[in-house]
């Protein structure tokens, strides 16, 4: 006979309920983790076309706000692994169907991302609050402007001094505008009971 | 995207397509390398040539590769014009727009191009790979590698749901119409704003859609044996196979050598 074991989660993980490294790792969380990066793909297409037409992807913004917005979310409810997987999938399928120019550099942001999240959730133990929300974004977004000008400098030889401008826009977009739509995403998954504290 | 996973789903093969996944990504990581490590032109126009046999050969959808060019041109365009403005030496072009003058550097258009081609090879050598090696291969590949199945199993997941969620998306979109929040007519930028109304019931629907999938998953006992077996079986690289690869790896390895010296 077949014993299995079953682990006990609750959401979301960022709470410190259980360990969030690795997360929530059974079908339940890989599953929903795969479901989200997809809803981040779908959604992409709506913020990428725009950040194609401005700065030729170069400096993605409203792209950056949906992974920002959808890969914290995926990590804060259920861990890293979870969280890895939606932030992996959106570059290998932006690769394979050549959505994005540069979808190959997204495999390191985007885990950058779900890095931050994690650091974040030991900082600050409550996820569903603005706080927390912020630091994420903050957080994301040191890391991904520190990952982005070696792409720049080595890359696409950009010189780095004259991308100050458009740094700091992407930066204060990035800062204050996702934590808002974690937070409002959080609540409305919390009181649809899809909490299971 | 949909209509990735269908002709990923339908199986359209070639030679190229039955080789075994770890070569193809050596051959495609050292065209990376080499690209990385190189500015020159001539060596791209290289790079490209032999890319455009892999897609001759491999049987790869022209379109994807035609819709790489269309993506690259908008994102080189503005590399190049900040390459232009930025770079000394001779110019090609200058214009005086009130007091100040805006200089077209010679050496910026060159390397602007120089980098279209880089930014090139790397979107199409991404795209062959996955293009060349399917999705159940590559979870096979990953799985010998030693990467647990469940994880490897989730990009081949994301694939057979990817139709699923755009469909979804279309039918929110839809019910958000007939009440009267209508996407579609609004400009590119607000479109990009307003797309929080279909988020949010996105979310929901892909975290209730995703508890049922996994309970049917877990009812099939899905990741309770260890040691799988396999329908698909991945034959090992033949020595012209490892030849191959060998020969891409020692060739990335002079361009970067190259890049070092001088």
């Amino acid at each position: 006979m077949m014993e299995t074991s079953t682990e006990k989660y609750n959401l979301p993980l960022a709470k410190m309920s259980i360990n969030p490294i690795p997360g929530r790792v059974d079908t339940k969380g890989v599953v929903s983790s795969v479901l989200i990066s997809l809803a981040m793909i779908g959604m992409m297409q709506f913020g990428e076309r725009l950040d194609t037409i401005l700065f030729g992807g170069l400096f993605p913004v409203s792209g950056r706000i949906i992974s920002f917005t959808l890969i914290g979310f995926g990590t804060m409810m259920y861990g890293l692994i979870p969280g890895l997987i939606v932030a992996e999938i959106n570059p290998f399928i932006g690769t394979a169907t050549g959505s994005s120019p540069i979808a190959p550099f997204f495999f390191i942001t985007n885990a950058l991302q779900a890095i931050a999240a994690i650091i974040s959730g030991k900082l600050i133990k409550n996820v569903v609050s603005l706080k927390f929300c912020f630091v994420y974004s903050i957080l994301a977004t040191v890391l991904l402007t520190c990952a982005y000008i070696p792409l720049h400098i080595f890359y696409f030889k950009m010189p780095w001094e004259k991308l100050i401008p458009m740094y700091a826009f992407q930066g204060a977009m990035t800062i204050f505008i996702p934590p808002f739509l974690i937070y409002g995403l959080l609540k409305t998954v919390k009181s649809a009971g899809f909490f299971e504290e | 995207m949909a209509s990735y996973a269908v002709s990923v789903r339908d199986g359209r093969g070639s030679s190229l397509t039955e080789k075994h996944p770890v070569t193809i990504a050596i051959c495609c990581l050292a065209m990376i390398c080499a690209a990385f490590a190189t500015v020159d032109i001539t060596a791209y126009l290289v790079m490209l040539g032999m890319l455009a046999v892999a897609v001759l050969v491999g049987k790869i959808p022209k379109a994807n590769i035609v819709k790489i060019i269309g993506l690259v041109i908008p994102l080189c365009f503005f590399i190049t014009l900040i390459q232009t403005l930025s770079q000394g030496g001779p110019d090609i072009a200058s214009y005086m727009i009130g007091s100040y003058a805006i200089h077209f550097s010679y050496a910026g258009v060159v390397l602007g191009a120089a980098i279209t081609l880089r930014v090139l090879i790397l979107a199409i050598t991404m795209t062959t790979f996955f293009a060349l090696v399917s999705p159940p291969r590559l979870t096979r590949a990953l799985y010998d590698l030693g990467m647990p199945f469940k994880y490897a199993y989730a990009f081949t997941l994301a694939l057979h749901f990817l139709p699923l969620i755009i469909n979804e998306i279309s039918t929110i979109n839809n019910a958000q119409k007939c009440r009267g929040y209508d996407i579609d007519r609004c400009n590119f930028i607000v479109k990009s704003i307003k797309i929080i109304p279909l988020m949010i019931p996105l979310i929901i629907m892909c975290l209730r859609r995703a508890s049922s999938i996994a309970l049917a998953m877990d009812l099939k006992a899905f990741g309770s044996i260890t040691n799988r077996t396999f329908y698909l079986e991945l034959k090992p690289a033949s020595v012209g196979e490892k030849l191959t690869a060998g020969l891409f790896v020692t060739g990335s390895l002079l361009f970067i050598i190259r890049s070092i010296l001088y």
